[in-house]
């Protein structure tokens, strides 16, 4: 059988890297007894899949697994079973069973919903943001395999508002576009604003990014991938 | 601590898990609830620390008791350091984030001679007082053990006591001895007394050492009464009386030996000539296959880990190997549990054992034929023919691997030219086998690797009256081995011979080598095992700045009557065989397998029965 799986990342263990988050994943999966499948050959790996990888230093609330099974088990048991093995800060929050024809969930996602807090002295934050956004491009340079590229970001961004603002933190939502098809951390968008308004990237100011839930787009509609698993 | 300035460096600096704990089985406890706080400390990364197999022993066992709280701390990176010297953030331990200067110990285990920097390092950025004479009574007892501390002598400055032997036979009864006098509320001098009452519990500051004018030592006495003159290494006897842990920290990011180490025996049998771990760690004491089983089941469960390795000096050699391995692969190759052994002997490479094992996951290969020719590989006792390892190599190659790894030695006692073309010509004879075994069909993908490192005598081995080539001697048969190890599908990597001869000074180090260690460190040495921040030059004027000369140490012959720093260290096997089997390597003389029949090493006189 094949199972959605929605798990978070919390602040103790926000600085493993996402690698080190799948294989600690791998190894609970075994601690817990869970019939995972393997694919063949001289290295078999279990078949688990993860949703788009979140970057090392933020936390969530809203990440994605995959798993294929060997046997049939109950999502409620899958959920107990590896929150009884897992180290702290990492929680399953839920479960459902998928059709074995789902598409990937890298695939499928295209959007994150993110809080972002900054520790910042400037006062009129939404006007800075309003600015910011109002910018028909903001190109950004990432560096990848192929060396350096520009890329403009503001396609990326579908919200980025101010939800809350305190005498020096001020907490910020917004929806950027996550997954295979296009993709924008949201540290180097924090960083791109901070700069738009005269702050050095320091890291001071960064309070912390928080990943809350992550979309996909049916039937006209935003749905999570629980959800559709759910249908 | 300010777990804020904590979490904006750790922002800042590579692989920030290092300093994050909260591993899966960490063990985490109420500090204001126990007596004895212990910090591990190991002088290395947490990728190379965290693989060490008595760190998860000895960290366990101290857990186990209600009174003590046992954490861990590595050395920080470079760019680490630089975060928390800036900061101000003193050294702290992994589970509490608390500075380890306001705990009851503090105890490094020594592996290797290029950690020492390390050592003041750590105690420097913890705010420890350097040196035993600085620390006051609110200061941790800094305490050491390991394979190094049996020649601790370099290091004798900075440490308040040293464990010779298993830690798991000491540990509790000096933390017994600890518990007494904390709650009694004695004086430092006290506890350490009291300490040194232990068996296997050394502590320098009660030896006084004398020095002959030439510079060797003449004699290392006890300063007051009541303290031995000698002291022994202490041993398990029965290793499946002995604890082992039943569980063991899963770390986040990728260690250097990430699996499960299962102790299947400890010691050696063989008694390559070159080999301290050979000396120091017997008698062999063999674990039985049923306790085997026990632990790899709640080992393997409690932890999820993919692979097991079965660990020892020598894991071919233990007597049911056969049993355990297909026992172990009935019970958990359906969960897709790999099996590794990871110091294969040729000679005793069986073809059914190893497709046992590959059924899973299949793992490199590495030999160590160790020398070029049968005759040096005589004169060092390795026991191991041409015809052993060229039908291993076989073996491997139908079974379908493409590469391997040779290590070899430079420099060993008597070695001539003869001897560094034979490491060439092993290396062809391997290529060729790769050839017999594929009929040349994936031709492209074999790779033979020929690793060299430059030979270090060490204390305690038939090797201990020994010269150490020069550094210029090793670099010219680095450069003959280039030059004939010039080989298509063939790969010759060496170590820096540089390291090598700092290695060798302080393996068979004394006392006055402490200012040389502290100078270095001053100088910015640190890490020195790794290349990118060895700095040669550095240690050379160290050495300039303080008077002493490293060739001393490194490269001179001793005479069969000198004194040793470590002459009043007694690991059971005693000097007199030890000479015996140096006057036998210098004949070319083998000393068979000690399982054949005993050669009265002398281990015997510690009750060790050797099977």
């Amino acid at each position: 059988m094949r199972m959605v799986v929605k798990y978070a990342k919390r602040d103790r263990v926000k600085y493993i890297s996402h690698l080190d988050l799948m294989r600690t994943l791998h190894r609970a999966l075994r601690r817990a007894g869970i019939p995972v499948a393997f694919s063949q050959g001289y290295n078999p790996q279990p078949k688990v899949a993860f949703g788009p990888p979140l970057p090392v230093g933020m936390t969530s609330e809203g990440e994605y697994m995959d798993i294929v099974l060997d046997l049939e088990m109950n999502p409620k048991e899958f959920c107990h079973r590896m929150n009884s093995v897992l180290p702290q800060g990492i929680t399953v929050l839920d479960a459902v069973a998928i059709d074995k024809s789902f598409p990937s969930l890298m695939s499928v996602i295209e959007r994150a919903l993110y809080h972002i807090s900054i520790k910042t002295p400037v006062q009129s934050i939404e006007e800075a943001l309003k600015d910011f956004l109002s910018q028909p491009v903001i190109n950004i340079t990432k560096s990848g395999k192929k060396g350096e590229r520009t890329v403009n970001i503001r396609p990326m961004i579908h919200r980025l508002e101010t939800v809350s603002q305190g005498k020096e933190v001020v907490v910020m939502e917004a929806v950027l576009s996550a997954g295979s098809k296009e993709s924008l951390n949201a540290e180097q968008m924090v960083c791109c604003f901070l700069e738009f308004i005269g702050m050095e990237d320091d890291s001071h100011c960064f309070a912390n990014i928080h990943r809350l839930e992550m979309f996909l787009y049916k039937d006209n509609a935003w749905i999570t991938p629980l959800e559709l698993g759910r249908g | 601590m300010d777990k804020s300035v904590l979490d904006e460096i750790l922002r800042q600096v590579s692989k920030p898990v290092r300093y994050m704990g909260n591993e899966y089985n960490m063990v985490e406890k109420d500090p204001s609830k126990v007596l004895i706080r212990f910090a591990f400390a190991f002088p290395d990364v947490y990728e190379v620390g965290m693989s060490h197999l008595g760190m998860k022993i000895l960290y366990h066992l101290m857990n186990k008791r209600e009174d003590t709280y046992c954490e861990r701390v590595f050395a920080p990176w470079v760019d680490m350091e630089q975060k928390m010297r800036e900061k101000r953030l003193p050294l702290f331990a992994l589970e509490t984030k608390d500075p380890i200067a306001m705990f009851d110990f503090v105890g490094f285990t020594l592996q290797y001679e290029m950690c020492y920097t390390n050592v003041i390092n750590m105690l420097d950025l913890a705010g420890i007082p350097l040196r035993w004479w600085e620390r006051e009574e609110h200061h941790p007892f800094v305490i050491a053990g390991g394979p190094c501390a049996y020649n601790i002598e370099p290091l004798a400055d900075f440490f308040d006591l040293v464990v010779m032997g298993d830690g798991e036979e000491v540990i509790n009864e000096l933390l017994d001895v600890y518990r007494q006098w904390k709650m009694q509320g004695g004086r430092r001098q006290d506890f350490l007394m009291a300490a040194a009452g232990i068996p296997g519990v050394y502590v320098p500051r009660f030896y006084d050492v004398e020095y002959n004018p030439d510079g060797t030592v003449c004699s290392i006495k006890p300063n007051r009464e009541g303290i031995s003159p000698i002291i022994r290494k202490r041993v398990v006897r029965d290793l499946d009386k002995a604890y082992y842990p039943e569980t063991m920290i899963v770390p986040y990011m990728d260690i250097v030996h990430d699996r499960i180490m299962l102790e299947v025996f400890r010691g050696c049998t063989r008694g390559c000539r070159f080999c301290q771990a050979g000396i120091i760690y017997r008698p062999v004491r063999e674990r039985s296959v049923p306790r085997l089983m026990e632990l790899a089941e709640k080992l393997i469960s409690n932890t999820g880990y993919e692979e097991l390795s079965l660990s020892s000096l020598s894991t071919s050699d233990y007597s049911d190997l056969e049993k355990l391995v297909k026992q172990l692969m009935k019970r958990f190759a359906s969960q897709k549990v790999s099996f590794s052994l990871p110091s294969l002997r040729l000679d005793s490479f069986s073809r059914e054992l190893i497709e046992e094992m590959i059924k899973v996951r299949k793992a490199g290969l590495t030999f160590a034929p160790e020398a070029g020719t049968q005759r040096l590989r005589d004169v060092i006792n390795k026991g191991v023919t041409e015809n052993d390892l060229l039908n291993s190599a076989r073996q491997a190659f139908e079974l379908g691997w493409d590469t391997v790894k040779l290590y070899f030695m430079i420099g060993l006692p008597t070695e001539t030219r003869e001897d560094l073309k034979g490491i060439a010509e092993l290396a062809k004879k391997v290529k060729q086998c790769y050839f017999d075994a594929t009929l040349g069909q994936r031709a492209h993908r074999l790779r033979i690797t020929i690793s060299v490192a430059s030979f270090v005598p060490k204390p305690f081995t038939p090797f201990q009256w020994v010269a150490q080539d020069t550094i210029e001697d090793l670099n010219d048969k680095i450069d003959f081995l280039k030059d004939k190890l010039r080989i298509k599908s063939v790969e010759f990597d060496w170590h820096d011979p540089r390291l090598s001869f700092l290695e060798a000074v302080f393996a068979r180090g004394d006392r006055r080598l402490g200012k040389v260690l502290l100078k270095a460190w001053e100088m910015g040495c640190k890490f020195d095992g790794w290349a990118e921040l060895f700095k040669y030059d550095t240690w050379l004027k160290a050495f300039e700045e303080t008077g002493i000369d490293p060739e001393f140490y490194a490269n001179r012959v001793r005479n069969k009557e000198e004194v040793f720093p470590w002459s009043h260290i007694d690991v059971g096997v005693t000097p007199s065989f030890l000479w015996r089997e140096y006057q036998k390597a210098l004949k070319g003389e083998l000393t068979p397998d000690c399982r054949v029949r005993c050669w009265g090493c002398g281990i015997t006189r510690l009750g060790g029965l050797c099977q």
